[in-house]
């Protein structure tokens, strides 16, 4: 125990323990020092602060709002995403499937090359609407998770 | 009654009443902390901006922690960046009086310079330990150091408060 330690207890107001008491009695330097430590503590005890103002709280969960909405929104986002997911090779398989078909049924009637021209095009418009789709699944997912949370929590 | 660090996993997963429970329950702390560890300047903008903080890194909470701890460590640092960014600015003594009675106030603002003629690391460690209550443990995990650290600053800056009160009485 030294006196730096039983001036910090004496300061914060704890007990002293044993050891901490009797080297404070044998001890000169801490006798003289009791009486400071004694006025500090009270010094500080009676440094109390304001209350927060009442409006705090209001404009803290305002402003933490939008982010507490992105918080609940990304479950429901990844679960948009990866059901939409799902159902991607079933999509390619049937337009592949279709495509196929249409490019049999156009070699029968047109030349092989024009055939290939027209099959083609209706492919990569098939694909280009494919990639809109999906780029807009996690917009609107999140455009109704937001629609959706923001009744139940404004 | 769920406990904070439970409230914290809720929250990131987006409840809004887990934020309101616990401010409710850390706002006056985490008010009295940051008033008398910047003396009244910008409190309600670093309180506001303490729990920002809060909603954005609660995926990253340790559910293992305490909620108190990784309160303070936050707010704690976000003085820290204050005081960086921010020339300090000259303390108004009527400011630090408040509404309080003139006895109290003359109290309150004996303790406000008293804590005011410390380094921050140190009037960090006098905050934490005497008006939170917390032990030499969480300050350290608070301050990032080691405990034998967090007593050594509280040692010095008890010495340095007895000499300063001291230097007040005479």
């Amino acid at each position: 125990m030294t006196c730096d330690e039983v001036l910090t207890a004496r300061v914060l107001g704890g007990a002293l323990d044993a050891a901490a008491a009797a080297h404070a009695a044998a001890c000169s330097r801490c006798r003289a020092d009791a009486p400071a430590a004694a006025a500090l503590h009270r010094t500080l005890a009676e440094h109390r602060t304001a209350p927060p103002p009442a409006e705090l709280r209001v404009r803290t969960l305002r402003a933490a709002a939008p982010l507490v909405a992105e918080r609940a929104i990304r479950p429901r986002l990844a679960r948009a995403l990866a059901a939409t997911l799902l159902a991607l090779p079933a999509i390619v398989a049937w337009d592949t499937g279709v495509v196929r078909t249409v490019y049999a049924a156009l070699t029968a009637v047109l030349p092989a090359g024009l055939s290939a021209y027209v099959v083609g095009s209706y492919g990569a418009a098939i694909t280009v609407l494919v990639a809109l789709s999906y780029a807009a699944v996690p917009l609107l997912a999140a455009r109704q998770a937001r629609a959706s949370w923001r009744p139940a929590h404004a | 009654m769920p406990t904070d660090e439970e409230l914290v996993g809720a929250l990131a997963a987006g409840d809004g009443a887990a934020l309101r429970l616990l401010l409710e329950r850390w706002e006056r702390p985490l008010h009295a902390f940051l008033d008398r560890h910047m003396h009244g300047r910008d409190v309600d903008d670093l309180f506001q901006e303490t729990w920002l903080r809060v909603v954005r890194a609660a995926p990253r909470f340790d559910p293992r922690r305490r909620f108190s701890t990784w309160l303070f460590q936050i707010a704690l640092n976000l003085c820290r960046d204050w005081h960086r960014r921010a020339p300090p600015e000259p303390v108004d003594p009527a400011a630090l009086g408040g509404t309080a009675p003139p006895d109290a106030a003359d109290a309150r603002l004996d303790a406000a310079r008293l804590l005011a003629t410390l380094p921050d690391a140190q009037r960090s460690v006098v905050i934490l330990r005497y008006y939170h209550d917390l032990g030499e443990a969480e300050v350290a995990e608070i301050l990032g150091c080691p405990p034998g650290t967090v007593k050594s600053r509280l040692h010095h800056a008890v010495r340095r408060l007895v000499a300063a009160a001291r230097g007040r009485a005479t």
